[in-house]
């Protein structure tokens, strides 16, 4: 009776442990007793209680050799003081360097040919491409053009104004501005777009 | 919950001092919770136990240079996913392979495949009737007990709020958590035995 008493005192004390709520003086009791097997086995069974407890996929059953492979392992390991561990892979330090000199490499050939007015004269012609393909309805050809083509115009009066909701154009304005498309930092460097009706 | 944190430290510590079984209880708390953050990456069972065995080794081998900065679990998760990740980079032709073989097998059977599930049915059925045995044993604890289990494990409160929320001492608390345990414990305990008897 004693004994079975004194087994459940020593099993709360672990219960008490696991949860960090062991008195100071009862700690080295509980780490004393989690060295003999049995006690072992109310420490895992608690903890996967607890487990399952937080979430149902967790009775998770581990091999009765993996403890014991384990621990044979761990006897014939030595900690070792001077390893700090790296968290990211190996090769992924050479990944970060690849992926930046490409970034370099790309904006030095970038920013040279939209720099300046030369790359307004690059960049107008192939904004306009990409706006007259975008199929606006009822304005399919040059219904914007950069303002950095000046002497380009291709409305005329005859025609008849574009009915849409005044809104639009605005919004449309932030979106080529925001866009983080090249087109739109090509734009942002060159002035706004101007719409046809000439609104904005 | 930083109560819990508490109870790792001093396992650490005591790793950090020479003691090895400490060590061994850390695994025996955690391993569950690993075995499942490597099954979200690897499906095969034996496999996903030796990369486990591997995790442990060398958050054994790095506890030296651990400070305590963060919780020992979050630092062994991060070994863990890593060590997933690299084992997946270094498996990578064959994991397309099988992964492929996967794709084509729902295709033709249409039978969902859960990534985080274990593989074999004996530990499905294992892993599930572990679950429902937990679940059932709550339903049958006695309220006082069931409210104190749950308000730890599932809550994460300490047993002081614990005693606050149900108007009684520290030391009551301590003991329904412990008896709550013991109860289902005693209702798991013979299915552990089944299991590791087939596994031997």
């Amino acid at each position: 009776m004693d004994l079975n008493n004194n087994k459940s005192q020593i099993q709360e004390q672990i219960s008490a442990f696991m949860d960090g709520e062991c008195q100071s003086h009862e700690t080295s009791v509980a780490l004393a007793s989690l060295r003999q097997e049995a006690y072992q086995k109310d420490w895992e069974i608690y903890h996967q209680i607890g487990d399952i407890l937080k979430s149902n996929e967790m009775g998770i059953r581990v091999s009765e050799d993996f403890n014991s492979r384990l621990n044979a392992r761990l006897r014939t390991t030595e900690p070792d003081p001077h390893k700090i561990f790296q968290f990211l892979p190996k090769h992924q330090h050479l990944r970060i360097v690849y992926a930046l000199a490409a970034m370099l490499t790309l904006f030095a050939i970038l920013i040279p040919r939209f720099a300046g007015n030369d790359g307004a004269e690059v960049a107008a012609p192939y904004l306009t491409a990409q706006f007259t393909s975008a199929n606006f309805p009822s304005h399919s050809d040059a219904t914007l053009i950069a303002a950095g083509q000046k002497d380009v115009s291709t409305r005329s009066d005859s025609e008849p104004d574009m009915l849409r909701d005044p809104l639009i154009d605005s919004y449309l304005a932030a979106h080529q501005r925001y866009s983080s498309s090249m087109v739109s930092a090509v734009e942002y460097e060159t002035g706004p777009i101007i719409l046809e009706t000439g609104k904005r | 919950m930083t109560k819990e944190r508490d109870a790792d430290q001093i396992l650490v510590q005591c790793v950090q001092k020479g003691d090895k079984q400490a060590f061994e209880l850390l695994v025996l708390k955690y391993q569950r919770k690993i075995i499942r953050l490597v099954s979200f990456f690897v499906k095969d069972q034996a496999e996903v136990e030796d990369i486990v065995q591997e995790i442990f080794i060398k958050a054994y081998k790095a506890l030296a240079s651990f400070r305590g900065e963060s919780a020992f679990y979050t630092w062994l998760y991060r070994i863990g996913v890593n060590s997933a990740k690299n084992h997946i980079i270094s498996q990578k032709r064959r994991m397309i392979t099988s992964s492929d073989i996967d794709a084509r097998e729902k295709e033709l059977f249409h039978v969902p495949v859960l990534p985080n599930e274990p593989v074999t049915p004996d530990t499905v059925l294992a892993s599930k009737q572990l679950a429902e045995l937990v679940n059932e044993a709550m339903d049958t604890l006695p309220d006082e007990l069931r409210t104190a289990i749950s308000l730890r494990e599932i809550d994460g409160l300490s047993y002081e709020e614990i005693a606050e929320m149900m108007d009684c001492p520290l030391g009551t608390v301590r003991s329904r958590i412990f008896r709550a345990r013991e109860i289902i414990a005693n209702r798991i305990r013979p299915l552990m035995e089944i299991a590791l008897d087939k596994s031997r």
